[in-house]
């Protein structure tokens, strides 16, 4: 089983005890979808059967030294000469052709597809070989299973130019990116994504791949860094930079990633060209949207990773987009899904949530706009200037500043009114519209939390604009018990409710059953970690059968990102008695006006 | 074209002999196939080195059987080569590489019989230019079955992807050979 790393026992009513009898490690016992020929043997389609699990290690270990008595199937006999052929460190080419289809016949997780004989083997042998070394330079040994699995078919995927990895959000796109990102060492690699990921993605390599060397590539002067990549550099780069700039098809890099994929959807669009005209021995799209319903979309994100594939655009229009779309030809959707099958990755988070725990928490780094750092640097300058007395106006002050810088984080819009459009100002809003608009297509729900009012109301009101629904709640504590029962019973029960809810901290703090979201976004940063938990666990409660992923978003640079930090211990306040006191707004007023401006300052980009 | 039928060069040839350009007025009978074909009354398709067989479904059951001659061993090989390292579907330019080397898949319209059980006098009957549409969709789909239908019998290239879709798994040997 490819994407758990273990062996599983089936095709007898007993597996179990039949393992027993036959002096292999019996299992636990599970049922498992397995791709069987249906009754007439003309066709194969997905059943359930009885079956037991055994870890790989375990599995190979009695399999190498069992020698199969006469009553046993192909599938098991092969599988005893290659588990040896591991065991031993010996090749298993000349064996993985031997290998029955009934040898790996396990239903991935996406539903749709079995993983490959020689995708089964290596599986195996990787298992095995890293129960063994326990090598934790790689960023492998953070990875779940089916992540491996992922990267190993990343990996694979050049063979056919590239691949599609569509995995739901919360499953470790980016990760199981960086993974196959820390084997390509042989030429330089390029990863495209939007502005308000850059940070996000700089801070992920620093961390899952610390060894590796990054260097961001935007701003006008960045042609001469570019020079500077050198084989196994990663090069961050933002779509608009990649629309304008010849420099990067002139050279060759070993792997392109285009994160949030869908930003090429359209296939005539500068963006679809300038990606199609990349060279590059293996091109990875990521993107979370539904792309198997949305064809053209498809069609351009697959003429970057395996061009040809599907054909011209005119003929893929005729041949699938006419029948699929206008004559819903279930015909032709399966043979659609033939043919780009093995080049898409998609696993759906409720398939996986067996392999995951209940929550999953992750923090998303934004970008800052050049509007939010001017106005951030403008309000500390003033501040300092002004000084802030001692006593409690000291702290009055102090509050009233951190307030106000993470309002710029949260929106400029927030402190000097422009009335221009809310898009492309700040990093985090269209970063949680982005995120806000993927879930939604995708059928999921989500809790949005702020501590501000006037967010609340801002984001309310862009997210009916972005996401096309009229209707995205705002529940906070202006509100009557009424008005909120009502919009709580309709977000929880209503089918045609709304995807998405704002919640003020403060007034959802608890007592709320909310478990129809399985996403929890975190807008801004409370001081106090504890009241973010009791927020997400709303969703995160006795009678979510889901896994919820929670999303912390914070600005990079400024002082929520210097927060989360201090959530994670990373980082001491000198000076202060820090878990002493109520929280770290109580320990913020008491640095030293130097400590102050050091903490809040923008820190230089690429530091991570 | 709006049709959807032939909408790759595989199928068009099948929708040609179903639609010949050389038609100076249309069939009457034409739209009905369509039809017929679109609506999956055309069923129990096999296809076979040298004939296809179908049922459709008009006013009761008709079979109707088409047959082709199948090219000679060294047009078979020169196939087999041209399609070797493509993957399970086949791009247009197969088939025109096959056109300009002088071995068309389709066969030519004067080489196809096509009969079928109905009482009918005209021919081809309306069941048969169904069947037409049907072949055509199936290539358009399968460009494979084109060469299938020709001779070369082992066309069914082995899946080379770290994945395999269900629908792409063959039945035959699923538990391997006891014994091996």
């Amino acid at each position: 089983m490819v994407e758990s790393d273990g062996f599983a026992w089936w095709g007898v009513d007993d597996p179990a005890g039949t393992a027993e009898e036959l002096g292999l490690p019996p299992g636990d016992e599970t049922s498992l979808t397995l791709a069987l020929p249906d009754s007439t043997g003309r066709r194969i389609t997905p059943r359930t059967v009885p079956a037991t699990l055994v870890a790989a290690e375990p599995a190979v270990a009695a399999l190498s030294c069992w020698s199969p008595p006469e009553k046993v199937g192909c599938s098991l006999r092969v599988w005893a000469r290659i588990a040896a052929a591991i065991h031993h460190g010996e090749p298993t080419d000349g064996l993985i052709g031997l290998l029955p289809t009934a040898g790996h016949a396990v239903l991935g997780l996406d539903r749709t597809t079995i993983w490959s004989a020689s995708a089964a083997v290596d599986a195996a042998r990787r298992a095995v070989t890293r129960a063994r070394s326990h090598d934790s330079s790689s960023p492998q040994a953070v990875l779940r299973p089916y992540q491996r699995a992922g990267v190993a078919w990343l990996r694979a995927a050049s063979e056919h130019g590239g691949g599609v990895l569509a995995d739901d959000m919360g499953l470790g796109k980016t990760v199981q990116a960086i993974a196959l990102l820390w084997e390509c060492r042989e030429h330089p690699n390029l990863v495209v994504c939007p502005t308000s990921l850059l940070g996000n993605w700089s801070r992920e390599l620093a961390r899952f791949a610390p060894d590796v060397d990054v260097l961001t590539y935007t701003g006008p002067d960045r042609l001469r860094t570019l020079e500077t990549a050198r084989a196994g550099t990663v090069v961050l780069t933002t779509y608009g930079v990649l629309r304008g700039d010849a420099a990067l098809s002139d050279r060759s890099w070993q792997a392109v990633v285009l994160d949030e994929a869908q930003q090429i959807k359209n296939p005539g669009s500068l963006g679809s060209r300038a990606a199609r005209e990349l060279r590059a021995e293996l091109r990875i799209a990521m993107t979370g949207t539904p792309v198997e319903n949305r064809l053209d979309e498809l069609w351009s994100l697959m003429a970057f990773t395996n061009p040809g594939l599907l054909g011209t655009h005119a003929r893929f229009r005729r041949r699938f987009v006419g029948p699929v779309q206008r004559n819903n030809s279930r015909a032709a959707a399966q043979r659609l899904h033939e043919i780009v099958g093995p080049h898409v990755l998609r696993r759906r988070k409720e398939d996986v949530a067996p392999e995951l725990p209940s929550k999953l928490e992750t923090s998303v780094v934004c970008t800052m706009t050049d509007e939010q750092e001017r106005l951030y640097r403008a309000s500390l300058n003033e501040a300092f200037e002004e000084g802030f007395g001692s006593g409690t106006d000291r702290r009055g002050r102090i509050l009233a500043l951190l307030t106000r810088l993470k309002q710029i984080c949260n929106h400029p819009e927030l402190v000097s009114a422009e009335g221009t459009p809310l898009a492309g100002r700040s990093g985090k809003l269209d970063r949680a519209t982005e995120m806000l608009a993927e879930l939604t297509s995708n059928g999921a729900r989500a809790l949005v939390f702020t501590q501000y009012r006037k967010t609340g109301e801002l984001l309310a009101e862009h997210f009916r604009d972005e996401l096309a629904t009229d209707e995205v709640p705002f529940l906070h504590g202006g509100l009557g018990t009424g008005a909120r029962q009502e919009i709580v019973t309709r977000f929880q029960e209503d089918p045609q409710g709304p995807a998405v809810l704002i919640l003020s901290l403060r007034a959802a703090g608890f007592g709320l059953n909310l478990t129809r979201a399985t996403h929890v976004l975190h807008y801004d940063r409370w001081w106090n970690p504890a009241v973010e938990d009791q927020a997400s666990d709303r969703a995160h409660r006795i009678g979510q059968d889901q896994t919820v992923t929670v999303h912390t978003l914070l600005t990079e640079r400024t002082l929520e990102e210097a927060i989360a930090e201090m959530h994670e211990g990373k980082r001491a306040l000198a000076g202060t008695a820090t878990g002493e006191t109520a929280g770290i707004d109580t320990d913020l007023t008491r640095l030293s006006d130097e400590q102050l401006h050091e903490l809040l300052l923008p820190r230089h980009e690429g530091r991570p | 074209m709006n049709s959807e039928f032939g909408t790759t060069a595989w199928g068009r040839d099948w929708q040609r002999l179903a639609e010949p350009t050389s038609l100076t007025r249309p069939d009457p009978a034409l739209p009905k196939a369509r039809s017929l074909a679109r609506r999956d009354h055309v069923t129990d398709v096999e296809l076979h080195p040298g004939e296809i067989t179908a049922v459709v479904h008009h006013s009761g059951s008709h079979r109707v059987r088409v047959d082709v001659p199948v090219w000679d061993g060294e047009h078979v090989e020169r196939a087999r080569e041209l399609v070797t390292g493509h993957g399970d579907d086949l791009p247009d330019t197969v088939h025109s590489t096959l056109v300009r080397a002088g071995q068309p898949p389709a066969p030519q319209p004067d080489v196809v019989t096509a009969s079928c059980d109905c009482t009918g006098r005209k021919r081809p009957c309306v069941h048969i230019l169904a069947a037409f549409f049907e072949i055509a969709r199936q290539l358009d789909h399968r460009p494979r079955l084109a060469l299938v239908l020709r001779g070369v019998e082992d066309s069914h290239s082995p899946p080379s992807t770290a994945r395999v879709p269900i629908g792409l798994l063959d039945p035959t040997d699923f538990y391997g050979e006891p014994g091996r």
